[in-house]
């Protein structure tokens, strides 16, 4: 018989050549369990701008699962949003992920108090060991977050009068005082004053580039560096966003999209109807998001190929070494 | 969750976070017999910070008419009502619970009932908090409308609020009184524990609370949690907003302030002056430094005769109220607690020095940081329930931040008679 320690030898050995056989064939084994969201090559242009396009319904979806935020307060115990549908594209230059998922109401409306704004979230894990809740100090998040107020903003910014038409209308700062003191005629708007993007009279997408280490960290990139786009449309009760930017933008603070790696990715959904906002969120495990490189022929494979002869050799020896040896050691049995 | 202190219900009760106090607390006492309603707080405090677009609906200090008003509608009763369902569910019957007198840090005696916070951690499973709610657009649209009718809710057309078969007849039932309110800056503010952005801050030097107008995202948890319901939301930046106790002028930052500190826009436009704003000093354990001499500490900690506004919501407001000695205990008790009876008791027949202190309200501008009092004759005598009760025409006299005379005030107010010629001109 085998001795046992030998046996448990040539086990890990065995392991270790299947991860890295499976690594080097782009099957992820790191913390991303679960779905693989393979990106497909586009043979046109890439639909950027029409998330209906046939280019994207002829992608068969990852279906992802979504649960609900019971990490964090404020919580969500149920997903509002039970799954949602991606698809993943790239050409030569951008990266683009769709997102479908089923809602019965169009919810863009943030003027009224009472009401919250649909919306969607693609997480990227920047390093290693982050957390899928909002990143922890081991590894940081690059999110992307489309919200269906900003995509109704794009064309002309919403205002009170639009969901309000009978509300008062107050005679505000007379124009030579306003303009004395650097303002409009809508006086102080004191968030806009501030810089905070929500403020923000025109933004540049319906896609807000964050990042974030932890709850509470959420923080939008600098103007400059917003650099992820957004289209959207809502057909027959459901809800199609893509989101694109262009490939490796050499931008530490955003993920590294470089062709023939993978990425871990999360989603999360919000159902403005059902209040959903912030930490109220419907939310994937991590998944691995898979960029192919060109087509690989097997010389391509060569440094891995000449690594695991060395592997084996060396695997080979120990397990030579090992049976000239007599069962004594750590986890023996006593003779 | 963490055990803080709160001295108004008498006990520790648990709080998102740590105790953590500044050296010095805004605070008000406000003399609700004496509010004539004319709004001029509310103005004060409109064309200072909130005359832009998107703040509208938007009153930091409003003045609400009791039993029936409230702005957003039915605030207090629909937080009571929480509060109230949280506890039956817990099978907790709410009291107060007598301590012994000399516990300074229990001057009502000691709260059992859940606070917002302790009803939120009851709830199974836990998701938030605080217990709350989201006013909707309309409740906070028409402040003060049929508030002042003699019957509740909307009146019938073309009825002018006037009810068909009149008032009722000689039992004259019906009350009212005004209640003035703006942010408490609380000592555990719900705003603040609410926001998971963490964009509400209490400041070290003074505990105003504050939005950070660049972190906010706009999430209205704030809103929701409030249980004064004094964060607001603001759809033109779409983020929240609320009462910004007029830092600069607590900073003494005013050009008319002399780098003193000033009491606030709302406060010191008061005519009816029911008002007076202070700073009281914090012992490093949070509770409040025994200052006898500086006049909000005097009246809420000393005299007992301003009350916090609901202190069983559990956030430790920081404004107080004398309660309007015409309406009825019970109401009055579920508003300001147990000490309304001896609050009361104390302003229907007020000690020497009470009288002279309840002299200070907007004589100045400055923050009075300490009084004294110079003695007069007795000018006066009566029977107040049954005991005699002198009056003396003491001079009371406050001081500012920095120890100099800020002001000087007769309780007996000067009398001056029109000549002759002059009498009636106008
Ligand atoms: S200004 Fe003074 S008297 Fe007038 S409503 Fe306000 S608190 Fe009452
Ligand atoms: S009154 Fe409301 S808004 Fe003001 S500090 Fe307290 S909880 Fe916050
Ligand atoms: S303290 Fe200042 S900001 Fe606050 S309600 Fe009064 S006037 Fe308005």
């Amino acid at each position: 018989m085998i001795p046992r320690e030998r046996r448990l030898r040539a086990l890990g050995l065995l392991l270790v050549i299947l991860t890295a056989l499976l690594t080097a064939f782009g099957v992820p084994v790191t913390s991303a369990q679960g779905t693989t969201l393979r990106v497909v090559r586009s043979e046109g242009t890439l639909p950027t701008d029409d998330p209906w396009s046939s280019a994207w319904n002829a992608i068969r979806p990852v279906d992802v699962t979504l649960s609900g935020q019971a990490v964090a307060p404020p919580r969500l115990l149920l997903p509002n949003v039970p799954t949602v549908r991606a698809r993943a594209m790239i050409d030569g230059e951008r990266f683009a992920v769709l997102l479908e998922w089923t809602d019965t109401t169009i919810d863009e409306d943030v003027i009224d108090v009472s009401r919250f704004a649909d919306q969607a979230a693609v997480q990227f894990a920047l390093g290693s060991g982050t957390s899928v809740c909002m990143g922890q100090q081991a590894g940081a998040l690059n999110i992307w977050h489309w919200k269906a107020d900003w995509a109704a903003d794009l064309a002309a910014r919403k205002d009170i009068e639009q969901r309000f038409p009978n509300a008062p209308q107050d005679e505000h700062l007379p124009p030579d005082l306003a303009e004395g003191a650097g303002l409009g005629p809508d006086g102080f708007l004191t968030g806009r004053a501030a810089g905070n993007p929500r403020s923000a009279l025109v933004r540049p997408s319906s896609v807000e580039d964050l990042v974030a280490a932890g709850f509470g960290t959420l923080t939008s990139e600098p103007l400059e560096r917003q650099d992820v786009a957004g289209a959207s449309a809502y057909r027959d009760g459901i809800w199609r966003v893509v989101m694109s930017r262009r490939l490796d933008n050499a931008d530490p603070n955003d993920a590294p999209l470089a062709v023939g790696s993978a990425i871990v990715v999360a989603f999360a959904v919000w159902d403005g109807a059902k209040g959903d906002r912030n930490g109220t969120k419907s939310v994937s495990a991590w998944l691995s998001l898979v960029i192919p490189g060109r087509e690989m022929s097997l010389l391509d494979h060569w440094p891995f190929l000449a690594m695991m002869l060395v592997v084996l050799a060396l695997g080979a020896w120990l397990l030579w070494i090992g049976s000239r040896q007599p069962a004594v050691g750590l986890g023996g049995p006593p003779s | 969750m963490a055990d803080v202190r709160n001295w108004q219900l008498g006990r520790t009760m648990s709080y998102p976070y740590p105790e953590s106090h500044p050296d010095r607390q805004f605070a008000f006492v406000f003399n609700i017999n004496r509010c004539i309603a004319c709004q001029t707080c509310s103005m004060a405090c409109k064309s200072t910070w909130t005359f832009s677009k998107g703040q509208e609906l938007m009153w930091w200090n409003n003045v609400e008419t009791k039993p029936y008003g409230g702005y957003p509608r039915h605030w207090d009763v629909k937080v009571l009502e929480l509060l109230d369902e949280a506890n039956s569910t817990a099978g907790v019957e709410p009291s107060w619970q007598p301590t012994t007198a000399a516990d300074r840090e229990a001057p009502y005696g000691s709260y059992d009932g859940m606070t917002i916070f302790e009803a939120a951690a009851a709830e199974t499973p836990p998701v938030r908090q605080a217990v709350g709610y989201q006013p909707a657009p309309d409740e906070w649209s028409a402040p003060n409308i049929f508030e002042d009718v003699p019957h509740p809710g909307r009146p019938a057309p073309g009825s002018l609020g006037l009810e068909q078969d009149g008032a009722q007849l000689p039992e004259h039932v019906a009350w009212f009184f005004y209640l003035q309110r703006l942010c408490n800056h609380c000592t555990y503010p719900a705003c603040l524990a609410a926001c998971p952005r963490k964009a509400i801050y209490k400041r070290p030097e003074d505990g105003i609370v504050l939005i950070d107008q660049a972190r906010c995202r706009g999430y209205r948890k704030c809103v929701e949690a409030c249980p004064y319901k004094k964060s607001m939301y603001r759809p033109t930046t779409r983020v929240s907003e609320k009462c910004v106790a007029c830092y600069p002028r607590i900073e003494g930052r005013d050009p008319l302030s002399d780098g003193m500190p000033m009491e606030t826009r709302c406060m010191s436009a008061c005519p009816g002056k029911i008002r007076l704003q202070g700073l009281v000093a914090l012992d490093a354990d949070g509770s409040w430094a025994d200052d006898p001499q500086n006049p909000i500490v005097f009246m809420v900690r000393h005299e007992k005769v301003a009350l916090p506004l609901y202190p069983q919501f559990g956030t430790e407001p920081n404004g107080f109220y004398i309660p309007p000695r015409w309406a009825p205990r019970d109401y009055l008790v579920q508003m300001f607690g147990p000490g309304v009876d001896e609050a009361l008791a104390r302003y229907r027949a007020p000690s020497r020095e009470l009288l002279a202190v309840l002299q200070l309200f907007r004589a100045t501008q400055k923050i009075i940081f300490r009084f004294e009092i110079e003695e007069g004759p007795k000018v006066f005598e009566t029977e107040i329930d049954g005991k005699p009760w002198s009056m003396y025409d003491d001079t009371v006299i406050g001081f500012d931040q920095q120890g100099r005379e800020a002001v000087r005030v007769r309780v007996e107010e000067p009398i001056y008679q029109r000549p002759a010629p002059r009498v009636n001109s106008i």
